[in-house]
């Protein structure tokens, strides 16, 4: 592939999402979906969903189960047909790319080998099809920890072994873009730590890796970008640090919390009761404490928060709900459809 | 180092990617292996068997192409298995969702696997035939039969014919196993469609005064094939009702019969083929542990499947269907002797046509009842609602039976209300009785839900859908005329015994219930003078029931130990 950056030349950290990183590769768009409707039957699996990902950045797809991710991805993959929309890859349809294991590397549900095949075989009748040399089939076993089981049944796997082979067959051809949907399931403690550096990695040696996840804490620590999808639609999409600036804000206890309050609102931030606590939003801690100082009050708390993503998904999620189950009280609710 | 090598997946590559797949699997080998084997045994008895006549060398072609078609009765069923399963697999496993993300244009992807593994279907036949004739050949030597070399041009365009429609029909299963995403059924049908539609064509077409009706079925054009250059003039098979063919027709019938099945290939493959169709039984879902009913959650499973009611309705139609057919299209009025007698046979005959296709299809649903709980891991769900095996395995039992009694009964007793109005709207009401009729429709339900017990034994001792469908396919099917091919010829030979070994197949009971449906109790234990053994009626009953006994008895046995 002649497009391909060297991978000495684009080393080194990217800074997790924050402003444009320099390097020539990185403005361009290696994922790009756009208006992607797709129902089965009267369900809307997908509904006018648009994202794209972007080499050197870790893109996460988020949301809850069948939120339509997989379904997202398998249309990526050419593996579905979308009802209107288009997903491009490398700026083409998945099915026209030439040598598609060079250009991508994916990983669909666990368990995607023959089980009466050893790992061993499957990946070697992958290679051959793209002519990849039989070292390389070792190289992705050594890399993958498949060693002690390389030569036995892919039916006898436990889910992260089986997972280990899939992620094996996506390295297969050292692609520039890998495409993960839920890496992490099945994966103990340790090889969650590994798929979280080996897609670190990945992407600082200027490659694309997009992912989805429900696991929301695996995702946090890498995720430069994130889709967050709910019920077919995409309800949020950012770096992390334009979601959490959104939702930003200062915790403060004080046995006078009304009038700080209002001491603070003067000065223009909003404040909304938090229980006992103050939750200041449009304000710094150091301009809280300030103004407590002026007017002498107390501070038993005064902690600046950045909302988890967590957080952030479950506030999108909720009234995500809430506007569907506004919905479906109309006069012809779910129910009545069927 | 593969940063530098940028290849294409080319054509070629993409054929290795597709051997490196189906070689690695075992179970294909194995299939393999078993046709050699199968039709080294055929080949031996064959050639040791049939009477030498050493003064007419055509007479040894006609040995060989004996063999020929013994050897194509094998390598049909073992390569269809092979080939329906080497699909199979990959789309019930989902590994055929790498082999699209390697090489998504789906149509060079089914080209390559197609090319593939027509060219390992042909050599593996090829093997078959090469070994069969090396065994055959010396034992025809030593007996003196005459032997020139002016057979190996004949003897060579027949193995051509044979290794090429052998190769060509286990295409057809491939295909047909991706447009049906599962082995057990597209392997159902292709032997149905090979080995039972002849008879039923051949009647259908000497009716219609159609001819080519029968040659367009694929087991007829394979014949085709093989047989006009062994012997001279219109081969013909023997029951005589096969119609004589040249090749260039038998390979223009199978070459359209590969396409068609292609065709539907393509585009089954086109779709979201990668999602397994076929699924757990849904019943799972629902609570059904109480205990008060200990036959019906398997009856639950059972009736929940999309499949059941399918196969249902198919084999009511099926023997409906059959017994229309036949209550129309024959005539009595050839009969000589005995009219009565004639006019009883064929009410008992059309009642229960359709019977040798539906034995296979409740046997399919019976195998695949317990076949589809080890295939999705269902079996261990049951098996933590019911620890106790035995009992999961008799609830099986009662369930498989009481759904197949329902079917066949359903079946079978609109068949005797439409056979008994269509031969009275004919006039041919003579001899027919009402408790001929009751006792055909009873018999013929029992008949039929034994051969589902048997099925779902085997089911269970082999758990997987395909093999279990061509077990049965070859026990109730191939196996049967294989020895009466073997019986015809060895009739008054010390060989006979062989033959004989016929008479104990679960095909028996069919014989037997016939039998004494049609007042012909009088046959005994004994044997013929040209030593062909006859079992009374009660015996052929007691031997399918010896079947399924052993079939079950094993299946329970070895199901408490194995791991599930």
């Amino acid at each position: 592939m002649c497009g391909r950056a060297p991978a000495h030349s684009v080393r080194g950290r990217t800074l997790g999402g924050l402003g444009p990183t320099p390097g020539p590769d990185y403005g361009r768009v290696v994922i790009e979906v756009r208006q992607l409707v797709k129902r089965f039957g009267s369900r809307t699996a997908l509904d006018s969903v648009s994202f794209t990902a972007h080499p050197g950045k870790v893109t996460a797809i988020l949301g809850p189960n069948g939120s339509g991710k997989t379904t997202a991805i398998r249309i990526l993959l050419g593996l579905d047909a979308a009802d209107s929309g288009s997903a491009l890859v490398s700026g083409t349809r998945y099915r026209d790319l030439r040598s598609p294991l060079f250009e991508v590397g994916a990983l669909l549900d666990h368990r995607s080998a023959h089980p009466a095949r050893s790992a061993f075989d499957h990946l070697l009748a992958l290679a051959a099809t793209h002519r990849i040399p039989r070292p390389r089939v070792h190289d992705v076993i050594d890399l993958t920890g498949l060693d002690p089981v390389a030569n036995a049944r892919a039916g006898t796997f436990s889910l992260g072994m089986s997972q280990r082979l899939g992620i094996a067959a996506a390295l297969l051809g050292d692609p520039r873009i890998l495409v993960l949907d839920e890496p992490m399931n099945g994966l103990d403690p340790e090889g969650v730590a590994w798929i979280r550096s080996m897609c670190r990695a990945f992407a600082d040696e200027g490659r694309t890796v997009f992912l989805s996840s429900h696991l929301l804490a695996e995702v946090e620590s890498i995720a430069d970008r994130v889709v967050i999808l709910g019920r077919g639609r995409v309800l949020a999409d950012g770096t992390l640090a334009e979601l959490g600036a959104a939702q930003t804000f200062v915790r403060v206890r004080t046995r006078h919390a009304r009038d700080l309050a209002i001491a603070l609102e003067r000065s223009g931030a909003t404040v909304e009761f938090d229980g006992e606590d103050l939750a200041v939003r449009g304000a710094s801690a150091a301009q809280v404490g300030e103004s407590a100082a002026r007017s002498g009050f107390a501070l038993e708390l005064l902690s600046p928060e950045s909302p988890t993503l967590e957080s952030i998904f479950a506030t999108l999620t909720t009234n995500e709900i809430q506007y569907r189950s506004r919905g479906g009280s109309t006069a012809y609710g779910p129910r009545d459809r069927e | 180092m593969v940063r530098e090598i940028v290849n294409r997946p080319t054509f070629a590559a993409l054929m290795r990617g597709e051997g490196i797949r189906l070689l690695s699997v075992p179970f294909p080998r194995w299939i393999a292996v078993a046709q050699l084997v199968l039709a080294a045994v055929a080949a031996a008895v064959i050639a040791s068997i049939i009477p030498i006549t050493p003064s007419n060398p055509e007479a040894t072609l006609e040995i060989i192409a004996r063999l020929f078609e013994l050897v194509a009765w094998i390598a049909i069923l073992c390569t269809t298995l092979a080939c329906g399963n080497a699909i199979g697999g990959e789309i019930t496993s989902g590994a055929i969702r790498a082999a699209i993300l390697a090489a998504p244009r789906r149509g060079r992807l089914l080209c390559a696997k197609s090319v593939v593994l027509f060219l390992t279907a042909l050599l593996s036949a090829a093997a078959t035939t090469t070994g069969s004739l090396a065994i055959a050949l010396p034992v025809l030597a030593a007996r003196e039969a005459p032997i020139t070399w002016s057979f190996a041009i004949p003897i060579a365009i027949a193995a051509v014919g044979l290794c090429t429609s052998i190769a060509t029909i286990g295409l057809i299963a491939f295909a047909t196993t991706i447009v049906f995403r599962s082995a057990a059924g597209a392997v159902l049908v292709v032997l149905a469609v090979v080995f039972i539609a002849p008879s039923v064509t051949a009647m259908l077409a000497n009716e219609l005064d159609a001819p080519w009706l029968s040659g367009a079925l694929p087991s007829v054009a394979a014949h085709a094939l093989i047989m006009p250059a062994l012997v001279d003039g219109p081969w013909r098979a023997l029951d005589g009702t096969m119609p004589s063919s040249v090749p260039w027709h038998g390979a223009v019938v199978l070459t359209a019969w590969l396409a068609l099945s292609l065709l539907g290939a393509g585009r089954a493959l086109a779709g979201p083929i990668d999602i397994a169709r076929s699924s757990p039984p849904r019943s799972l879902a629902r609570g059904t542990g109480d205990g008060r009913a200990p036959v019906g959650t398997e009856w639950i499973k059972l009736r929940t499947l999309p499949s059941t009611r399918w196969i249902a309705a198919g084999t009511i139609a099926v023997l409906v269907g059959y017994g229309a057919f036949r209550a129309i299209a024959v005539d009595l009025e050839e009969v000589a002797s005995d009219l009565e007698l004639a006019s009883r046979i064929e009410y008992v005959y059309a009642i229960t046509a359709g019977i040798g296709l539906a034995q296979l299809v409740l046997g399919g649903l019976a195998a695949t009842s317990v076949t589809a709980e080890h295939r999705f891991g269902t079996i261990r769900t049951t098996l933590a609602a019911t620890p106790r095996r035995t009992i999961v395995s008799l609830r099986k039992v009662a369930a498989v039976a009481g759904a197949t009694a329902v079917i066949a009964l359903a079946g079978l007793a609109l068949s005797w209300g439409v056979v008994s109005i269509i031969r009275a709207i004919r006039g041919t009401a003579l001899g027919i009785t009402w408790p001929l009729g009751l006792a055909s429709v009873a018999c013929g339900t029992a008949y039929l839900v034994l051969v589902a017990l048997l099925a779902l034994g085997i089911g269970g001792l082999v758990r997987h859908a395909a093999g279990a469908v061509t077990a049965l396919v070859a026990l109730l099917v191939v196996l049967p005329s294989l020895f009466n091919v073997v019986l015809a010829f060895a009739r008054g030979t010390p060989a006979v015994w062989i033959g004989n070994l016929g008479a104990f197949l679960p095909w028996a009971g069919e014989r037997a219930y016939m039998d004494v449906l049609l007042g012909l109790e009088g046959r005994v234990f004994g044997f013929a003078q040209d030593g062909a053994l006859s079992l009374p009626p009660a015996i052929g009953g007691l031997v399918l029931l010896a079947w399924v006994a052993l079939a079950l008895a094993a299946w329970i046995a070895t199901f408490e130990r194995r791991a599930v």
